[in-house]
């Protein structure tokens, strides 16, 4: 998608007298993933009696706002060509920080001081790849190493237990009914959303990452664009960070591993593109909605461990395939 | 042009420099590759693990730490970043044989693929003692064998399931040959009872896989009544599950290491079995052959077992404690 048609398709839905235009934006072929999440929650709920229950889904959403969190975040770094690897690790470093600062003071300061450390890390990541022009690969691998080596060393390579309860009630609290966690996942989503479709810096980060020298030549600060990405992303790992600390009720030097690779699945499995510009925060969502109830079904049918990876590879490819196919079926937009 | 160069330049390097004295600063012996503790003038141990975080090797490294400092050792511990990393800790044992350690303590993740390593390290006639792990083939093995512990682990939930019941397990790490064995003689000593084992999964060991598998688990039965965590990561993760089901004392949760979490949970009520390993003894006595060795005395068998404590809330008060894990106040 280049500078110009993301310009014009942001004017379009400002426009009122468009909606054919808005209504034309809801394609049959990005119905492919919500499909997809659709076909697996039938099949789950013909197959096992528990997982069309209230208390599942509510399982499944505390399971998932994590993630959700995190992959939020990728998705404004891979939406502008880049990608963030030490996700993971600053997931550990703000439990890590949290936990320590909370002890020693109080429940929002030790939150802010993890959230705060978020912002630290993805200021450092845009930094580094916009000044000293490392490719994002590389910067946020060497990110992931520090951050992790520095979350092990502040813990001592130990969980560090002792949170006031008044903390971890964060992830049992309900409200209406629904996890606090999944409330939190879903207000980063509006914002995000809000942030990517309805402000300038939304349009600057697709065209950016759809081409970053016609971005350049248009006038818009690429360098800034691009730091700014990094640091939402890793600002929205933090908050990730917050709500498993506050599940495990400890800070854990070592939370998030799997959440580098699996932020991106989603986000990949979402229908943004890796190469930029192309994407929507939407499909990030049903993209972990797909890979959590896929996850949490398996586990109710008590697939075994090793099933369960095949599956998952296989699922993953089956998804994106289809859905590409459907796309280029219909023949594709620029 | 050349300023610019030259401003990038001096980025870059007070970027380095930061960072150089950041990873000094933050440096710990197990945070390094190349960690030691002051001590005395006997020489230098060296210590192989697979991984140095997690409650068990931070108990036990305190043990080898404290009892080197006691008999004038130094150690050089190496961490091989995972249980994954066999060719990594190969290299490091290997390394470490021709560093000149008087002895080299190595708790294996895999035994089998460090045989070579081994017979490298013993042809440099560095003793080498197993920690943790029986290792086949060194000078003599310091552990609680994982099968025991999963016969004790069996026995608890025998007890905790006196006519049987509903189980689920949280195995631990796929293929890593402790869960192996610890499942198998706890599956072996099962079979013969009421206990079913409804659904079973394998994870890495951490506290968060352990809330999201159990509370699956716990989703598909509801009336579980027995969770079995392979450690005390995952069986916390358990507990937690449990606990946000509002099902303390009711699903009992088993399992073994009684790292701190663990403790306040049996505390609660949450969980309600562990078989602890006496680490911090067992680091103790890898330390105490291995200066016997250094002496030239043969050890009179290659296996030293360390019993294992089985714990309840009942019998808590009675543990000692300072023989599972390192003081509260230490800090690695």
């Amino acid at each position: 998608m280049s500078a110009t048609s993301a310009e014009t398709e942001a004017d379009r839905s400002g426009d009122e007298g468009d909606r054919l235009a808005r209504l034309r934006r809801i394609d049959p072929r990005d119905a492919g993933l919500p499909l997809a999440v659709l076909a697996l929650m039938v099949f789950f709920t013909v197959q096992s009696s528990v997982f069309f229950t209230v208390a599942n889904f509510q399982n499944v959403g505390l399971q998932a706002a994590a993630l959700a969190l995190v992959a939020f975040g990728q998705c404004f770094v891979v939406l502008s060509a880049g990608i963030d690897l030490s996700v993971g690790s600053t997931v550990a470093l703000s439990s890590v920080v949290t936990a320590i600062v909370m002890k020693d003071t109080s429940i929002p300061v030790g939150i802010l001081a993890g959230l705060g450390t978020g912002v630290g890390v993805g200021l450092v990541n845009g930094l580094v790849i916009t000044v000293l022009r490392v490719v994002p690969f590389v910067a946020t691998l060497a990110m992931l190493s520090v951050a992790s080596g520095l979350a092990l060393s502040w813990s001592g390579g130990t969980p560090i237990a002792g949170l006031p309860s008044g903390f971890t009630k964060i992830a049992l609290t309900r409200v209406a009914g629904v996890p606090l966690p999944v409330v939190i996942a879903a207000c980063a989503f509006l914002l995000g959303y809000a942030v990517l479709r309805h402000t300038r810096l939304g349009r600057y980060l697709y065209a950016v990452g759809g081409n970053a020298e016609a971005a350049r030549l248009a006038g818009v600060d690429v360098r800034v664009v691009t730091a700014v990405a990094y640091v939402v992303c890793s600002f929205f790992a933090a908050c990730g960070a917050v709500v498993l600390t506050a599940r495990v009720s400890s800070g854990q030097p070592t939370l998030g591993a799997s959440l580098a690779l699996e932020s991106v699945a989603a986000v990949v499995i979402g229908g943004v593109s890796l190469f930029g510009g192309r994407g929507s925060i939407v499909g990030v969502l049903f993209g972990v909605a797909f890979v959590s109830i896929l996850s949490n079904g398996l586990n109710l049918l008590n697939v075994s461990s090793y099933t369960q990876l095949l599956i998952l590879g296989v699922a993953l490819v089956a998804v994106i395939a289809i859905d590409r196919r459907i796309s280029r079926g219909r023949g594709e937009e620029t | 042009m050349i300023t610019s160069m030259r401003s990038r330049a001096a980025l870059l390097a007070g970027l380095l420099t930061s960072a150089a004295a950041l990873a000094a600063c933050g440096s710990s012996d197990e945070g390094t590759s190349s960690g030691s503790s002051s001590g005395g003038g006997k020489g230098k141990i060296g210590v192989s693990v697979p991984t140095v975080q997690g409650p068990f090797f931070t108990a036990m490294l305190y043990g080898m730490k404290d009892e080197a400092k006691k008999l004038g050792y130094t150690l050089e511990i190496r961490d091989a970043g995972g249980y994954a990393n066999v060719d990594k800790q190969a290299s490091q044992f290997e390394n470490l044989g021709v560093q000149g350690v008087k002895a080299v303590l190595i708790d294996p993740a895999d035994p089998t693929t460090l045989t070579g390593s081994l017979a490298q390290v013993k042809a440099a006639n560095v003793p080498v003692v197993g920690a943790g792990d029986h290792f086949p083939g060194a000078d003599v093995s310091v552990s609680s064998s994982h099968c025991d512990v999963g016969h004790a682990m069996a026995k608890g939930a025998q007890e905790l399931l006196p006519d049987g019941g509903t189980m689920a397990a949280l195995t631990g790490p796929a293929g890593a040959p402790w869960t192996t064995d610890r499942w198998k003689c706890f599956t072996d000593d099962i079979k013969s009872t009421n206990i079913k084992i409804v659904s079973e999964k394998a994870s890495d060991p951490a506290v968060e896989q352990g809330v999201t598998i159990a509370s699956d688990f716990l989703q598909r039965t509801p009336k579980l009544d027995l969770v079995y965590g392979a450690d005390d990561t995952v069986g916390v993760g358990a507990a937690k599950a449990v606990q946000e089901a509002k099902r303390c004392g009711k699903t009992q949760v088993l399992t073994a290491v009684l790292g701190r979490e663990a403790e306040a949970l049996l505390e609660e009520g949450c969980v309600n079995y562990v078989v602890a390993q006496q680490t911090v003894l067992v680091g103790r006595l890898a330390v105490r052959e291995a200066d016997k060795l250094i002496a030239g005395t043969k050890p009179p068998s290659d296996t030293v077992s360390v019993p294992l404590v089985p714990v309840t809330k009942d019998n808590l008060a009675t543990v000692d404690i300072s023989k599972l894990r390192e003081p509260d106040s230490y800090k690695p």
